[in-house]
């Protein structure tokens, strides 16, 4: 039984394997975690804490961070009130993807800005 | 006379082969220029459009995308940050925003190209011998620049328990994934959704060319 899953495994990995070679990035429970988010819209402190994970397993493993991962926790933070430690990982999404500049710059003045703004 | 006669022959010969040969299937490959030329390195997915009776799709379906097109090389705008911002801007709705122009998207979040993507079947029919579960999604994607449509592809998936047992792979692990879940008559549309994202965005000729940080990029023109 286990040998027929295994075998069901590598074959649809080479499959997968023809079309993209090997995974690029660190992807955690980023996805699944994003699925559970919105199963349970209210549950952000799992969220947080999938993501948060998430990132530091890639960042020790020294894996590269998928995109847009520093940006989607910078805005859990930012959510919960933190905008100092949000501030900080909409830094680092525009430090490691210079494609997001633009929207993390607008972050940033977003968190940095004013609370009222927010609520 | 004869020699007319072969000659005559031959052409019907040569006309026959040539009229197999334009019958015969040839591989579809899509046109890449206005792709090519635009050379996109972002990628924003906006809301997607929900035409399924399934309120939850959306959502969930958001979570099964990032991960194929950033693999694809892309940098892919984070798609709850990019949700939330846009609820927050009052464009949460997906039918106004597939409908405005893409520009001012692209202008908003600095993204070179903006995702539209529509799901029109998630569903699940039950009957005694022919359960299926069902998964459409058509995809668009339009420049931030210029709004021009660069790239478009369907894809449907239909997950059927009498298939799996055909030895197919794929069906034997997506059945394993779903299986369980249909014996719940809750199916699980995540494995069937990522399935669709896989071959739409790397099929040979259709899917999407190879992004800047991969490194087939710019050296996929004979495959894309």
């Amino acid at each position: 039984m286990k040998a027929w899953r295994l075998a069901t495994v590598c074959a649809l990995a080479a499959l997968t394997a023809a079309c993209a070679p090997q995974s690029k990035y660190a992807w955690g429970s980023y996805e699944s975690s994003l699925y559970q988010h919105y199963k349970t819209p209210g549950d952000t402190t799992a969220f947080a804490q999938h993501l948060s994970e998430t990132i530091s397993k890639a960042e020790q493993s020294g894996q590269k961070v998928p995109p847009g991962i520093y940006a989607e926790y910078g805005e859990v933070l930012l959510e919960a009130g933190d905008t100092k430690q949000a501030t900080v990982f909409f830094e680092k999404e525009k430090s490691t993807w210079p494609e997001s500049t633009s929207f993390m710059s607008t972050m940033i003045r977003v968190a940095s800005g004013s609370k009222e703004a927010k609520q | 006379m004869i020699r007319t006669l072969s000659f005559l022959r031959l052409t019907l010969a040569l006309a026959g082969i040539a009229s197999v040969a334009a019958c015969a299937p040839v591989p579809v490959h899509n046109d890449y220029s206005a792709f090519r030329h635009a050379d996109p390195h972002s990628i924003l997915v906006v809301p997607v459009v929900n035409k399924s009776v399934d309120v939850d799709a959306p959502d969930y379906f958001l979570s099964t995308i990032s991960r194929p097109l950033a693999e694809r090389g892309y940098y892919v705008f984070p798609v709850n940050l990019t949700k939330r911002v846009m609820e927050d801007d009052g464009l949460a709705d997906a039918d106004l925003v597939h409908a405005n122009d893409p520009t001012a998207l692209g202008k908003m979040f600095g993204a070179d190209s903006i995702m539209y993507i529509t799901i029109n079947r998630w569903d699940a029919k039950y009957a005694i011998l022919a359960t299926a579960v069902t998964v459409d999604l058509s995809y668009a994607l339009k420049s931030g620049t210029t709004g021009e449509t660069l790239w478009t592809h369907n894809q449907t998936m239909v997950y059927q328990p009498q298939a799996a047992s055909a030895g197919n792979p794929i069906a034997t692990l997506i059945a394993a994934a779903i299986t369980a879940a249909i014996a719940k008559a809750k199916p699980n549309y995540v494995p069937l959704a990522q399935q669709a994202n896989a071959i739409s965005v790397n099929k040979a000729g259709q899917g999407l060319p190879a992004g800047p940080h991969d490194t087939q990029y710019k050296a996929d023109n004979g495959t894309f």
